[in-house]
């Protein structure tokens, strides 16, 4: 074959190729088109579809326990705080040997080996062994685990309220229960505020290792916004503390039923402290009988008694039915309705002034002044400082009192309310009436919760004070005081007296109602003590109420050796100046001046501390106006000044702690 | 090379392949980054591959002065070649996942099969070059069938289902361009899928898995069938725009294995969403396009064919991956030309790429 003819060939071969290369790239086309339609389809219109699968398969709804709100005390003290603890669990299908494993489990984690045995006995994958191990319980499982290459033990974090100061406050806080729900005091007043969350993120993590990709970590909300609010209580724990420490006291001397006492800022309507006794720990609250978890303060009503009077008196001095100098005759009893009113001894005082009647609490001169005022003013005035219907307090449970309708008073009725009996009040009903009084007149509505913060400590909402109404004038106001600072001076009160200060304040002792309500037990009393200091500025107003005592039942003579004892510390801790003598303006001045400097110079006695743990001994050196500095955890072994040494205010005094056993 | 060569480079493939290959090592990074992280070399992958790919480019500047034409004397000691190649990796062919197809030299591990396409495209196109019009009986047919057939049988054993297929399509794609008696092709056609079910028992069980999953994926959603489930959702949650690079989360956290070879589409849809995806088929596009022009004007039938073999193999690759990772086609394990990670595809594309440049270079209008 010649080349031409060979290429001639060649041409019209490849014409031929060329022609068939045409027709397989019509084909290829078609499939290209084909592709492009199949993943467009994916992606544009099934694309939706597939992002949901994803976030599926490549993401984990990770759920965050947002733990429950702390709540704080007027400093940021933490009173009640969540924890998030380890829980043990055991998977029953994976245990090769109980019996093995409850003998070597058991001593780690104190716990009986039958309790383990039972707990794999149930059986399935999942059974709690224990909750809320603590750390060095925790490490010694973690190493079993490790040893023994146990795969059936495992720990699940659990969130526990905790309350690090134990009974402080008890009744005030409340306590929780399972499910996280505020069963008392704050905790179910604000429980819907500070409950915590189970919230729930999404999270993209690695196929193989779980790994959360970095953007969703950056991503991913922490404990913000809405949830985990923090509540800011007006309670100052360590007047918290001394009323608590005093009403212990106060139990242990008179032996009552109970205890109960209450701090307010007059001006404000603040509670600094409230207290009563016998009393629990929220932390083990279901180891208490029920009784004993009731806020007295508010849902326990009782016949005020004389610290009535100083309603009364308010009401008859603005009613200008009596005046401080008006004399009395004081028959020793009088007879109303054919009803026996008496004084406490049962004796004439004779000739008397009304400044006598309150200064000695005489129950005749009220009863006559109770006549003279009569049922609408009685009960108009007991309105006016907020008796017969709750306060509005934060807190739960809190009751109303009990008035007479005045339509429906007989005479006997008029001269027993005028003596605080006969009508029930709440010890705070009554302490915020008191503070009305040291107030100028003007009733403040009580409250406890001084704000409340969100997660990020932005504020939520923040109580201001708020005025109720004003009681009474000005002017009778400061005559009612100077009434009442004469019961401290120089009367019945005399025992509520602190050195160096100027106190106000009316003593109780009312016959205790019998619970059916009909009359009265005998020989059941219950002794109180109402007051406000300083009398110049009061800054604090005190109620103590000793429910039944054992042996002396009069409130001068128990209730206000209580309030003196509580009025000394509570002054001192809350740097209030002592009052100079009023007669001696120019002194005062003085005393002014340099006040700072005496508060540098005065002294304190160390308290002895071995014993307590950090906290009570933290509050118990503050009580005494020092500060403490921890060494080590545990319960106090030894402190760096000795007990009953006389240091300056505010030293610092090294507490050595050991941990327990 | 010569100036009068250099006019006749054809510039616009070489845009279209060096376009995929930077995108290739692009997107070879973001699939195998994270995973990487652990052993401190992120890009390791990337390192390699763009190392072979300059290696390789280099080597095929160097090739441009050769004539193609050559190639054809070598045609059969090339097949010889090749069936020895693919022998001895029968005997000392190393195995992972589950098949025998890598031979190790140094620190390369090689693929033969991927080789052995391109020489057997070169064989082919030499022995057909004078049959042009000539394959009208099954006598005509046989030996080429025959001849194919050998090294296709073998790449089958290793078992490689996939390259032996690219075999099929190079062999179909050849003789159709020879002017193969259609009927023939037609009722060759029909016999292979009378003997299916005779062929079907001499399928591995996870081959037939792979058909069945392709007919319906949920046949075994974590086994099997989890490779397309994966890929589809990667590629449809990258949407019109896609996640962006290096922001896909289905491909790059490993819930798609092989994410950066023979699935690396996926990752492309999901991170660079429809429009990437676009851009990357019509990259293909442009090549398949010129790889068809160059076989039409190649200067004589075996160039011509020898670019037919070239284009049909990679136009199946593109089709058969892609259709793989979004669904419409089986699992069968061939990459992406060009995109997949792997030394021996990517040498195998880039000399198949200078053969068509190469082609091009020595068009008619030169012998003129």
């Amino acid at each position: 074959m010649d080349m031409e003819r060979r290429r001639e060939l060649g041409k019209a071969e490849q014409k031929k190729v060329s022609a068939h290369i045409g027709i397989g790239a019509f084909i290829l086309w078609l499939g290209l088109f084909v592709i492009t339609v199949r993943y467009g389809w994916l992606q544009l219109v099934q694309g939706d579809a597939m992002e949901t699968r994803i976030r599926m398969e490549s993401g984990e709804e990770l759920v965050n326990p947002t733990p429950r709100g702390p709540i704080l005390d007027r400093n940021g003290r933490e009173l009640a705080v969540s924890l998030m603890l380890k829980s043990l669990f055991v998977d029953p299908n994976n245990v090769q040997n109980p019996q093995e494993l409850a003998s070597k489990l058991a001593p780690l984690i104190n716990l009986p080996e039958q309790k383990i045995l039972d707990a794999v006995a149930q059986g399935g994958g999942f059974v709690w062994v224990k909750h809320y191990l603590s750390t060095d319980e925790v490490q010694a499982v973690k190493k079993l685990i490790r040893d023994e290459g146990y795969n059936c033990l495992g720990f699940n974090d659990e969130l526990k309220r905790s309350y690090p100061n134990n009974l402080l406050a008890a009744n005030v806080l409340g306590f929780v229960g399972t499910d996280d729900v505020g069963l008392d005091g704050i905790e179910q007043a604000f429980d819907k505020l500070i409950k915590g969350s189970r919230e729930e993120t999404f999270v993209q993590t690695d196929n193989y290792h779980g790994f959360p990709i970095l953007s969703s970590i950056f991503s991913k909300r922490r404990y913000e916004g809405d949830q985990c609010k923090t509540i800011q209580l007006t309670i100052d724990s360590t007047a918290q503390f001394i009323v608590e420490q005093a009403l212990d006291e106060a139990m242990l001397e008179t032996s009552p039923e109970s205890v109960t006492a209450i701090v307010m800022r007059p001006k404000t309507g603040e509670i600094l402290a409230m207290a009563s006794r016998p009393s629990y720990d929220p932390n083990k609250f279901d180891e208490y009988p029920a009784e004993v978890w009731k806020n007295h303060a508010v849902s326990v009503i009782y016949e005020p008694g004389s610290t009535f009077k100083s309603i009364v008196a308010a009401a008859a001095l603005q009613e200008k039915i009596v005046t401080p100098n008006q004399v009395f005759h004081d028959p020793g009893y009088v007879m109303v309705s054919e009803r026996r009113i008496q004084n406490w001894n049962g004796e004439s005082f004779g000739m008397v002034t009304f400044t006598d009647i309150v200064k000695h609490s005489l129950n005749t001169g009220f009863a006559q002044v109770g006549l003279d005022l009569g049922s609408n003013k009685l009960t108009e005035y007991a309105k006016l400082f907020g008796f017969g219907e709750p306060t509005g307090i934060e807190l739960p449970g809190e009751e109303s009192g009990i008035l007479f309708d005045p339509d429906d008073m007989r005479d006997s009725d008029m001269a027993t309310m005028a003596i605080g009996q006969s009508i029930a009040v709440t010890p705070l009903q009554l302490v915020t009436a008191m503070s009305a009084i040291a107030n100028d007149g003007i009733l403040m509505k009580p409250h406890i919760v001084k704000s409340v913060y969100n997660a990020d400590g932005s504020v939520y909402s923040e109580t201001k004070p708020q005025q109720v109404r004003r009681a009474i004038e000005s002017v009778t106001d400061k005559t009612l005081v100077g009434l009442l600072e004469q019961v401290v001076a120089t009367g019945g009160g005399a025992k509520a007296q602190v050195k160096g200060y100027r106190i106000a304040g009316k003593t109780g002792t009312a016959e205790k109602a019998r619970h059916d309500g009909a009359g009265y037990m005998d020989g059941h009393y219950i002794a109180s003590f109402c007051g406000f200091a300083p009398v110049e500025d009061p800054e604090i107003c005190l109620l103590v109420v000793i429910d039944d005592p054992l042996g002396i039942y009069y409130g001068g003579q128990i209730a206000a050796p209580v309030a003196s004892r509580i009025f000394s510390q509570l002054l001192r801790h809350l740097q209030i100046e002592p009052s100079s003598d009023p007669f001696q303006g120019s002194e005062k001045d003085n005393v002014k001046s340099d006040g700072s400097q005496s508060a540098e110079m005065q002294r304190v006695v160390v308290p002895e501390v071995s014993g307590l743990d950090a906290a009570e001994a933290s509050l118990q050196l503050e009580a005494a106006g020092l500060k403490m500095r921890a060494d080590g955890h545990g319960i106090a072994v030894g402190q760096d000044v000795e007990p009953n040494t006389v240091v300056p205010r505010g030293s610092v005094v090294v507490v050595k702690f050991e941990p327990k056993g | 090379m010569n100036k009068r060569l250099l006019r006749r480079t054809d510039f616009t493939l070489i845009f279209a392949v060096g376009a995929i290959i930077i995108l290739s090592l692009v997107i070879i990074g973001s699939a195998t980054h994270i995973n990487e992280a652990a052993s401190g070399q992120r890009f390791a992958f990337v390192e390699r591959q763009g190392f072979f790919a300059v290696l390789n480019i280099a080597l095929a500047a160097f090739f441009m002065n050769f004539d193609y034409k050559m190639l054809q004397r070598y045609g059969n000691r090339l097949y010889i070649f090749n069936l020895i190649l693919l022998i001895a990796v029968m005997l000392i062919g190393h195995s992972a996942l589950g098949a025998q197809r890598w031979i190790q030299i140094g620190p390369v591990t090689l693929q033969p099969s991927e080789f052995a396409k391109l020489i057997m495209i070169v064989s082919l196109a030499s022995m057909l070059e004078d049959k042009v019009g000539k394959l009208n009986t099954l006598h005509d047919l046989l030996p080429i069938a025959l001849y194919v057939g050998i090294p296709f049988i073998l790449v089958l054993k290793q078992p490689d289902l996939g390259t032996s297929l690219v075999f099929i399509a190079i062999f179909i794609g050849m003789i159709f361009a020879c002017g193969v008696n259609l009927k023939l092709l037609g009722g060759l056609f029909a016999a292979g899928v009378a003997c299916a079910p005779i062929l079907w028992h001499f399928l591995k069980d996870y081959q037939k898995m792979r058909i069945m999953v392709f007919l319906d994926p949920n046949v075994d959603p974590l086994g099997s069938g989890y490779h397309i489930i994966q890929s589809k959702i990667a590629i449809g949650s990258g949407m019109l725009f896609g996640k962006g690079l290096f922001g896909g989360t289905q491909s790059q956290l490993n819930f798609l294995p092989e994410n950066h070879t023979d699935f690396i589409f996926a990752v492309v849809g999901e991170e660079l969403g429809f429009l990437g995806a676009a851009v990357l088929l019509l990259l293909y596009l442009v090549v398949l396009w010129r790889g068809i022009m160059i076989a039409r004007d190649a200067s004589d039938t075996f160039g011509m064919l020898l670019a037919v073999g070239i284009t049909s193999m990679l136009a199946f690759h593109v089709l058969v991956n892609i259709g793989m990772t979004t669904g419409i086609m089986p699992v069968t394990g061939i990459p992406l030309p060009l995109m997949s990670y792997g030394v021996s595809s990517l040498t195998t594309n880039i000399m198949s790429i200078a053969i068509l440049l190469n082609i091009h270079m020595k068009k008619q209008k030169l012998l003129f």
